[in-house]
Parts: C-alpha cells; sequence; structure tokens
C-alpha cells in the first residue's frame, strides 16, 4: 500500500496541504488538508511504512506510551487510510 | 483530511493552492508543474497583481492585472497578448506565491522576492518587442505554409 505518484505536500502559513503534480493533476484539481498527525500518516505511507511503523513514529510525536494510546492511534491511522483509499490517493 | 473544490475553499479558509493548466502564464508558470498559493481577494486588486477570476462560461483563469477602467481590471497572461475586460466583482482571489517546478523541494517564490518583481518589470517592459515578434513569426508561419502548398 502507497500513495499514488504525483501528489505532493506545501507546507503554507505553517499547514500542510497535497496538490497533484504531472499527470495526476490532470483529473485531480483540488486540495486536501492535513494537520500534523495526518501529514505524518500521508508521508509514512508515500514512504512506504506499514500502519503499524506509522502509528510507532505517532507515538513517538506526541509522547505516548500507554497500550490505550496506541490503540487510539492506530485506530487512527487505520480510519485516514481507509479516507485516502476511497478518496483514491492509494495503490495496493 | 479534507477535499474540497476551489472557490468553496477559497472562500472558507481564505486561501488555495492550485496546480496550473496550460500555457498562458509561461514563462513564470508550467502546465502540469507548477503550483500557486492564492489568497482571497479583499478589495481591489493592484496592477501587476496576478489574480484568479472566473469568466461568464464558469473557467477559472489565472493571468495579470496590467491596468484599470473603472471597476473593470484589463488582464492579459504572461504569455498571451491581447487584453481581457474582467469586472472586480468576478475576480476571487490574488495569487502570493508560486511553486514553479512540481517537485517537492521547490522553492516557494513570493510575490514580494526581489527576483519576482524584477522579473515583472522586465516582462512587461519588454511587452512591445514580444508582441511585434509574435506577430512577424506568425506572418512567416502563414508565408511559409502558402509555399509549401504550391509546391
Amino acid at each position: 500500500m502507497k500513495v499514488k505518484e504525483g501528489f505532493i505536500i506545501r507546507k503554507v502559513a505553517g499547514k500542510y496541504v497535497v496538490v497533484a503534480t504531472g499527470e495526476a493533476s490532470k483529473s485531480f484539481h483540488g486540495m486536501v488538508k492535513l494537520n500534523e498527525t495526518a501529514k505524518t500518516i500521508w508521508e509514512g505511507l508515500a514512504d512506504g511504512k506499514t500502519p503499524e511503523e506509522i502509528t510507532e513514529v505517532l507515538m513517538k510525536e506526541n509522547n505516548a506510551e500507554t497500550e490505550e494510546d496506541r490503540k487510539k492511534i492506530y485506530d487512527d491511522v487505520q480510519s485516514m487510510i481507509g479516507e485516502m483509499r476511497e478518496a483514491g490517493f492509494l495503490v495496493d | 483530511m479534507e477535499n474540497t473544490t476551489r472557490l468553496s475553499e477559497l472562500e472558507s479558509s481564505g486561501f488555495i493552492v492550485i496546480p496550473i493548466k496550460g500555457v498562458s502564464m509561461n514563462p513564470l508558470l508550467y502546465s502540469y508543474t507548477s503550483h500557486v498559493l492564492i489568497e482571497k481577494l479583499d478589495g481591489r486588486p493592484e496592477i501587476n497583481d496576478v489574480v484568479l477570476y472566473v469568466r461568464d462560461d464558469g473557467t477559472q483563469v489565472l493571468h495579470r492585472v496590467i491596468s484599470f477602467d473603472g471597476d473593470v481590471a484589463l488582464i492579459r497572461g504572461d504569455n498571451t497578448y491581447s487584453l481581457e475586460r474582467v469586472p472586480i466583482e468576478d475576480i476571487k482571489g490574488v495569487a502570493k506565491s508560486f511553486w514553479r517546478s512540481g517537485k517537492e523541494n521547490s522553492r516557494e517564490i513570493s510575490v514580494n522576492d526581489r527576483s519576482y518583481k524584477l522579473y515583472v518589470r522586465f516582462w512587461n517592459f519588454t511587452f512591445p518587442i514580444r508582441k511585434l515578434w509574435f506577430r512577424v513569426k506568425n506572418k512567416l508561419k502563414r508565408i511559409l505554409k502558402k509555399i509549401l502548398r504550391k509546391q
């Protein structure tokens, strides 16, 4: 599972947005706004990381330690993956 | 994660980042490569602003303001040679910065950058020469076509 080619993150006034470039910009003209967590998930998937690996990165970023935190973060990662898949940003 | 359409996003967030489609803003911006940060227009645009406006048929266009005629802006693409009359009320946003290359590490060029301001001055200054060359080139093309057809 990876982010489709042709989507890049731009930082605008402290916020992150995803825009299309090259071939992808012929069909996708919009923009996706990401918060810090969503940006880490997007970048993780773009780097080929697994949901478990992304969860660990987010655990460190948020100084989270408990199993409860890990479960919550993992659920967030899976939920965003679901949204990205539905919107057509992912390839298997 | 929030995926929205351009104009509604511009209205609600006050800014949008859009990819460029078409060659009318060459050599500043390139089709399917460059991106532009546009902020919602607050009041009137200024001369030399690159603005996003909506034509009667709904097409969204990003071109440069050259001058004003009352409440109408006279607008032209950096790579076009005729002026378009656009009511100011149809102008929705103004460009604040550009990423010319489609790469992740592409440098963001602000409209306040010295290099950008120099480009605008140079491009405006050379417009009459470029227009003349454009006409000569087209005439030569037509003559060449006629000659080739006769053979």
